[in-house]
């Protein structure tokens, strides 16, 4: 018998029966066909499968999802508010800082994690706030460039 | 992967033991997540109980004790242990090896117990821990026992944790008045474990000699090991370019490391030595307090 | 007259918006109603004989809905240009992964479980792994029909295998003769260079997805570069008119030269067929390693040289490791080899390239084609005759570069040839800098890049019935922003805002032939042939709009979606008008249709391999890196990238300066990371763990700087720039290293612990 689990993802309860041994990332994308968070690696390096647990960055690749229960998951789909895009997701179309977009929604949420506790970061600690997110497109350059002028515009950063 | 026939949640420490030792091999406590889940994934570990330990009293926190030490439970997340105030104050050394984890996603489920439950060679909290002098409580149908960080591990993935015991906290002695110290991480990318690690607390004795020193050293298998005959050169010594550089050769002979993809045996002796050097170096010239770090 | 979004402008992606809110349909996220979950069972031997694959416990498995082995499959090998690969291994197996079986189930674990009952039992051959060791003449035989395989015809008179031996190809030109050169030169010196294995690294792994209607269409989607090659491979290998076959692609993770082989689609096309419903294969990320890689191998270079730095001579002779097949490795061995003596004057030239096969994961195109290659070689050893003749690196590299009119080595006479401009631009910062006070540490490097010759695209603009534009192209968007600058080049070429432009891109059966995307060749060729479509499209609704206005055609003038007489702004039309009457009155929809073939050939001279035109058009650069070496443990810590390259013309500087910010990381990790690690043929780092991918932390300060020398067949002048970026990185980055210590290191990756040894050598 699968245990009972109530996900609450982007501000909407699921009540769903999940497999013990099955991964959020998973249920997010087979159950509640979440596609944004993306298999890369399944080792926690690439962090495509990002997704926001109680604000927090983590890997959902590396979490089981019965273990999520109760929590605050926030996945890509629920970053835009009322059709209007968040900043950062702004930021990275202007910027130039999707290529082929595969790590996108997992680097925009790490972006995100990373300018609600430090609203105003240098590069390096910018680097070092996505470094949990491999992109093989960028060079990271670009990347870098719209996570900062979100934090300038929000009256911070340090170009 | 083979199906988890449940995921288990014991409400204290003796059900989880229980429930262990009546599964003996078919049931793995998950803590954070971070390794298991990905050996899970590529089948190298196939459990068919999963225990979690969150609805245990206790298992998560940092407190202090009654005797001025530092109480971790094992589902302390590496970020908790980074931002907590009070392991900076005290244990800052400790905070600055949980800051260095993989990347934040990592340290933000990751977790020291799970950390010290699937030793890696390279992990960093280890290291810390050793030259902090920790110790580890482990609990088990017969028992509660305590062992210090240096003989908690084995061996290659190897500790003395038995399938059926559980870490119940990790506890670091409170440190010396006038304590230094600082951790040095070398590694190749920045998200990855360390070639060599190593971590040092000096307590001077007012005299410009060293009162104490604890050397740990992590990335020399088996991981990690405390480098006594480094630390017997330099207690009551000073530390001078020459002391230093035999404390760094005798630390070089302590360590016994293999060869894997990111480097040598031959190249973590050398780096051994250069690390063991610039830790050294740093606490001579004075260091900034507690556990400054300094990356190569 | 500028259209809003038109050619030049730096305007954002036009599919961004989809791509960070997450809402797009990867070939990852696709689903099929019905559709099964496919497996494939691999060797675990690097070389040998086929006993028995007994699949019966598989089969009778519930849940499992088919069970293939190589005998199921038709028996014809296929291969983008020599047709030696057995996608599902029959009788041999010839590398470590190699597929021997697939099953097809209703959930991912019960096919994972099917997977494991098949039982394989090979017979171990002697293996062979190290290309200039496979090129002997007693190392074991990997393809013993060598010689009689078949061939794309592209390469039909060119294509040179030494039966019996493991040298699928062997490419040499000549030119003058370099033995006399050496006899005049103050200096002859000589190097070998040795560069690793590595990966693609795209984030998301290959994915096919098949439904084999049994009397109708075979339906295909998957994330590969190139489905028209993919297409007519399949239709091939089962006999089938290549119009029973439709492949669409899916928004695609990244490629990089990497998903252009289809190593799965005949497999998920076999299984579908075969249980009657629809199949998905999605590789992990393990399996994705033992699907394709770069070629390396070992490269030797010879120089004699004047005493003023002027190049008398250079030989070079490159092994390179393809694996256990040769995937496009005939063309790359070919292309890279002409390439290697460097974008320089030479008189004399003498180039020996052997394609060789190992016991190895196959090495198919990546980002460069085997100029990485031969440049990491050509342009450390540009340093050593500098250093020996105590020349600046980047006057010895002046004084030889060549210019417009020039003859290459290979034979071509060179056109819109940006390179010096490029080391101009990267020597003034570099003498800035130093001037600054940063003394050392500094290298330089120089690039060329052909786009493959002969290549062809098609493409169609249909205007809707509301004037807006239907751009139909048969490359596939992978990243690199095709789809934003194909349709800046329609909308220039049309004159409409870009806004009014829908490009719909790989579809076999929606939209006309391309040759796809690889070797920098979609700006150039398809924008060619978009804008020749685009240009169609404004002749044919100017002609309409003349005769609603009763105007000339030739007076009027299109802009922002309004087509009005020039010099009487008030007399004009719409381009909605313009649809509307061509659809409805006239029954003449607006369509245009535009071709493209690009220049040059697989034509050699017979006696000499010279080429009269090797590319259709080719990228040029230069980089300049700032680094500092860490004494104690051989560290480089890169400081400083700055690529200057050679566009022609940048449709959009925002896309260019990724293709040149993204390539320079992805060189950085295979200059200072990555390499597959291969133990008796086994992978032992299939992971991200293991083999180390830069993350934002390795990623250095990044300057692109945009040089635009014209050519005068790109569209607007634009060439190529996907690729070119990469090339420079590693040289450039070794040239540094000794720059900052004194030692030249000629082995890939440029690991701490390589560099220690060396400066510890030097000691």
């Amino acid at each position: 018998m699968n245990p009972e689990v109530t996900l609450r993802v982007n501000g909407r309860r699921y009540e769903l029966q999940v497999r013990p041994d099955r991964l959020l990332l998973d249920v997010l994308r087979d159950e509640l066909r979440l596609t944004g968070a993306r298999r890369g690696c399944e080792t926690g390096y690439c962090g495509a499968c990002t997704v926001l647990l109680d604000g927090q960055a983590v890997h959902a690749c590396c979490l089981l999802a019965v273990r999520a229960g109760g929590r605050e998951i926030q996945t890509i789909e629920g970053l835009a508010s009322n059709g209007k895009l968040h900043p950062l997701q702004r930021a990275f179309i202007e910027e130039g800082a999707v290529q082929c977009g595969y790590c996108t929604p997992g680097m925009i949420l790490s972006a995100k994690a990373l300018l609600d506790e430090n609203p105003a970061p240098g590069p390096e600690e910018i680097r070092q706030g996505i470094s949990g997110n491999l992109c093989r497109c960028t060079g990271y350059v670009k990347i870098i460039r719209a996570i900062q002028t979100v934090a300038q515009a929000k009256g911070g950063g340090r170009p | 992967m083979r199906a988890v026939i449940e995921y288990v949640e014991p409400g204290t420490v003796e059900e989880a033991v229980g429930f262990l030792a009546s599964h003996r091999g078919a049931a793995k406590v998950v803590a954070g997540g971070q390794s298991l889940l990905v050996l899970l994934r590529q089948r190298l570990l196939e459990p068919e109980y999963l225990l979690g330990l969150d609805r245990i009293p206790g298992m998560r926190g940092i407190a202090e004790g009654a005797g001025g030490e530092l109480v971790i439970g094992p589902l302390t997340t590496h970020r908790e242990i980074a931002a907590s105030p009070l392991v900076r104050k005290g244990w800052a050394l400790l905070a600055e090896a949980a800051e260095q984890v993989g990347s934040p996603p990592v340290r933000n489920a990751g977790t020291i117990g799970g950390n010290l439950g699937f030793p890696m060679i390279g992990a960093d909290p280890p290291v810390a821990l050793v030259a902090l002098g920790a110790r580890i409580s482990l609990a088990g149908p017969r028992g509660t026992r305590t062992v210090a960080v240096e003989e908690f591990y084995r061996g290659y993935m190897e500790s003395v944790l038995e399938p059926d015991e559980i870490i119940t906290q990790v506890a670091l002695p409170p440190q010396p008045a006038g304590t230094r110290g600082t951790y040095l991480k070398y590694r190749l990318r920045g998200i990855d474990r360390a070639l060599v690690a190593v971590a040092v607390t000096l307590t001077p004795d007012g005299r410009g000699s060293c009162k104490e020193i604890r050397i740990g050293l992590g990335g020399v298998r088996p991981a990690p090991v405390r480098a006594l005959q480094a630390e017997a050169i330099l207690r009551r010594a000073r530390l001078t370019e020459e002391t230093i550089s035999r404390a760094a050769q005798a630390a070089v002979e302590e360590v016994e490391p293999v060869s894997d993809l990111s480097g040598s045996a031959e190249y973590r002796k050398k780096l051994v030595k250069v690390f063991v050097t610039r830790a050294l170096r740093q606490l001579a010239a004075g260091g900034s307090g507690v556990g400054r770090v300094h990356e190569s | 007259m500028s259209v809003t979004g038109g050619v030049g402008q730096r305007i954002p992606r036009i599919d961004a918006e989809a791509m960070v809110t997450g809402k797009v349909c990867y070939a990852v996220d696709l689903q099929v109603p019905g559709m099964l979950v496919g497996k494939i069972v691999r060797s675990r031997v690097p070389h040998g004989r086929i006993v028995r694959v007994d699949t019966s416990r598989a089969e009778q498995m519930p849940g499992v809905r088919a069970v293939i082995t190589g005998l199921d499959m038709p028996d014809r090998k296929i291969g983008l240009a020599l047709r030696d690969a057995t996608i599902v291994a029959r009788h041999k197996v010839r590398y470590v992964g190699e597929p021997v079986a697939a099953v097809a189930a209703v959930d991912e674990r019960t096919a994972e479980e099917a997977a494991e009952a098949i039982d394989v039992v090979i017979e171990e051959l002697p293996a062979v792994f190290d290309p200039v060791e496979g090129a002997q003449p007693k190392a074991p035989v990997i393809h013993e029909e060598l010689g009689s395989y078949g061939h794309s015809t592209f390469m039909a008179r060119h294509y040179n295998p030494i039966p019996g031996t493991n040298i699928a190809h062997h490419y040499w030109y000549r030119r003058g003769d370099v033995e006399a050169a050496y006899r005049e030169a103050a200096l002859v010196h000589e190097e070998t260079f040795r560069i690793q294995p590595v990966h693609h690294g795209y984030m998301e792994p290959h994915v096919a997805v098949a439904n084999v209607e049994p009397y109708g269409r075979v339906y295909l989607w998957s994330n590969t570069q190139r489905p028209f090659e993919v297409r007519k491979l399949v239709a091939e290998m089962f006999g089938w008119p290549e119009g029973r076959v439709r492949l669409t692609i899916t928004k695609i993770g990244g490629g990089f030269g990497g998903k252009i082989t289809p190593w799965l689609e005949p497999i998920a096309v076999a299984l579908s067929a075969r249980a009657g419903a629809p199949v998905k294969i999605t590789l992990t990320r393990a399996e994705d390693f033992v699907t394709c890689r770069r070629q390396g191998g070992r490269v030797r270079v010879k120089s004699g040289v004047a005493q003023d730095g002027t190049l008398l001579a250079r030989e070079v002779e490159i092994h390179w490791d393809s694996g256990a097949f040769s995937d496009l490795g005939v063309s790359v061995s070919t292309l890279a080899a002409i390439s290697s003596p460097g974008p320089y004057r030479i008189p004399n030239v003498k180039v020996n390239s052997y394609l060789v096969y190992t016991n190895k994961v196959v090495a198919v195109p990546y980002r460069g084609l085997g100029v990485p290659e031969v440049m990491w070689a050509a342009e450390s050893h540009m340093d050593s005759l500098a250093h020996r003749l105590g020349l600046d690196p980047i006057d010895i590299r002046m004084k030889n570069l060549a210019e417009e009119g020039d003859v290459a080595p290979w034979g071509e006479v060179f056109h819109s040839i940006g390179v010096k401009e490029c080391l101009r631009r990267v020597k003034e910062v570099r003498e800035r800098r130093r001037q600054e006070g940063d003394g050392r540490g500094w290298g330089v490097a120089v690039m060329h890049k052909f786009s493959t010759p002969g290549t062809m695209s098609e493409a169609v603009i249909r205007m809707n019935s509301d004037g807006t534009l239907l751009l139909l192209s048969g490359a596939p968007p992978i990243g690199q922003g095709c789809e934003t600058s194909l349709a800046q080049i329609a909308a220039e070429g049309v004159g409409v805002p870009v806004s009014q432009i829908t490009v719909v891109a790989g579809d076999t059966d929606a939209t006309p032939f391309d040759a796809g995307t690889f070797s920098s060749r979609v700006c150039f060729h398809s924008g060619n042939a978009v804008l020749q479509a685009a240009r169609e499209v404004r002749r044919r609704a100017l002609e309409l709009a003349g005769e609603l206005l009763e105007a000339r055609p030739e007076d009027l003038e299109i802009a922002n979606g309004e087509i009005y007489v020039q010099g009487a702004p008030d007399r004009k039309t719409t381009m909605a008008e313009v649809a509307r009457v061509s659809h409805m009155s006239q029954g003449a929809p607006i369509i245009g249709v535009g071709a493209f073939r690009g220049g040059g050939s697989f034509k050699f001279d017979p006696d000499t391999g010279l080429s009269g035109r090797a590319a259709a058009h080719w990228e040029y650069g230069a980089v300049l890196v700032k680094v500092d070496v860490d004494r104690e443990t051989g560290k480089i810590d890169l400081r400083q990238v700055i690529g200057a390259h050679d566009v022609g013309k940048a449709i959009n500087p925002l896309t260019v300066e990724g293709q040149i910010e993204g390539a320079a990381l992805m060189g950085i990790g295979a200059a200072l990371y990555e390499e597959m690690v291969f133990d008796g043929g086994s992978l032992v780092n299939p992971n991200f763990m293991d083999y180390l991918i830069p993350s934002a932390l390795e990623a250095p300060d990044t300057e692109p700087i945009l040089v635009e020398t014209p050519h005068g067949e790109g569209p607007f002048g634009a060439k190529g720039i996907g690729e070119g970026p990469i090339i420079a990185i590693a040289p450039a980055i070794g040239n540094a290293v000794y720059d900052a210590t004194g030692v030249r290191i000629r082995e890939l990756p440029l690991t701490p612990e390589r560099v220690l040894n060396a400066l510890e050598a030097q000691a």
